[in-house]
């Protein structure tokens, strides 16, 4: 149906990836580039990109000595199917419950 | 409708969805929790549902069935952990096909509110732990191998 999608959470929920995230959106950043625009140490910051491109959202690229980071659009994909997938199920069903609830007797309560 | 439908990500692993529905918590906890009424509502679309079996009891289980288009069967077993009845059940669920890397546990809440009753649904997917190891072990080549395949879906597109 979609792929796991637990890694891609538990990434997300952290506010400093989040906040690398946002950074990213706007380009590719170094670990420097981003240590000083989120002002957290570089070796944080390095952990953080680690998780981030284990769960499939960001990049590296190597160019000469810097190793740029940049957003993985693609990689938020499962979660987008995960949450559409969810909501649909789930207002399919909510609509049915709406029906079912309604024609339900009261004094069976 | 008194509350529209929302779904947020409320912890590391943690998706809640929450929805207001016109009657109160005593006829939502029947509609959850009794297989005739089951049946009614938790069909999705081109998935009829097919079977419901509920062991309501801790510690006793449930197996629902869907037909799939295709005219094979979906299933989904869980375990209730905590019933409390009519406000909150906590089950945990796994589906025969697993696309969620493991066991799910679910908090339904039943809160009566003025309108009727606020359904809050909590879905915790596997345990932090449990990523953490799964990440660390290299496990995640697997999930990348899945974004490399929507990649080239992507591209092909």
């Amino acid at each position: 149906m979609t792929g796991n999608i637990a890694p891609l959470l538990a990434a997300l929920a952290d506010p400093t990836r989040r906040a690398i995230l946002d950074r990213l959106a706007e380009g590719e950043a170094t670990v420097g580039d981003l240590a000083e625009a989120l002002s957290t140490p570089q070796p944080a910051i390095s952990r953080h990109l680690k998780v981030l491109t284990e769960a499939g959202l960001t990049h590296r690229r190597i160019d000469a000595q810097r190793r740029p980071a940049r957003l993985a659009p693609e990689g938020f994909a499962p979660l987008d199917d995960w949450t559409r997938t969810l909501r649909e199920t789930y207002e399919t069903r909510y609509a049915q419950l709406d029906r079912l609830l309604a024609d339900m007797p009261d004094e069976e309560t | 409708m008194p509350l529209p439908f929302k779904i947020e990500q409320t912890g590391p692993t943690t998706l809640t969805m929450t929805r207001g529905l016109s009657a109160p918590p005593a006829k939502v906890w029947r509609a959850h929790t009794e297989p005739e009424l089951v049946m009614k509502w938790m069909g999705m679309g081109p998935y009829p549902i097919v079977k419901a079996d509920i062991d309501l009891k801790v510690g006793g289980g449930f197996r629902y069935e869907w037909q799939t288009p295709e005219g094979g069967i979906m299933a989904v077993n869980g375990e209730y952990l905590d019933l409390s009845a009519p406000h909150r059940i906590v089950h945990t669920e796994i589906f025969d096909e697993d696309w969620t890397d493991g066991k799910t546990t679910v908090t339904s809440s039943f809160e009566a509110v003025e309108a009727g009753t606020r359904v809050t649904l909590e879905m915790k997917y596997r345990s932090e732990e449990g990523l953490q190891m799964a990440l660390q072990s290299g496990a995640s080549e697997g999930v990348q191998a899945t974004y490399d395949q929507l990649a080239d879906l992507l591209v092909a597109a």
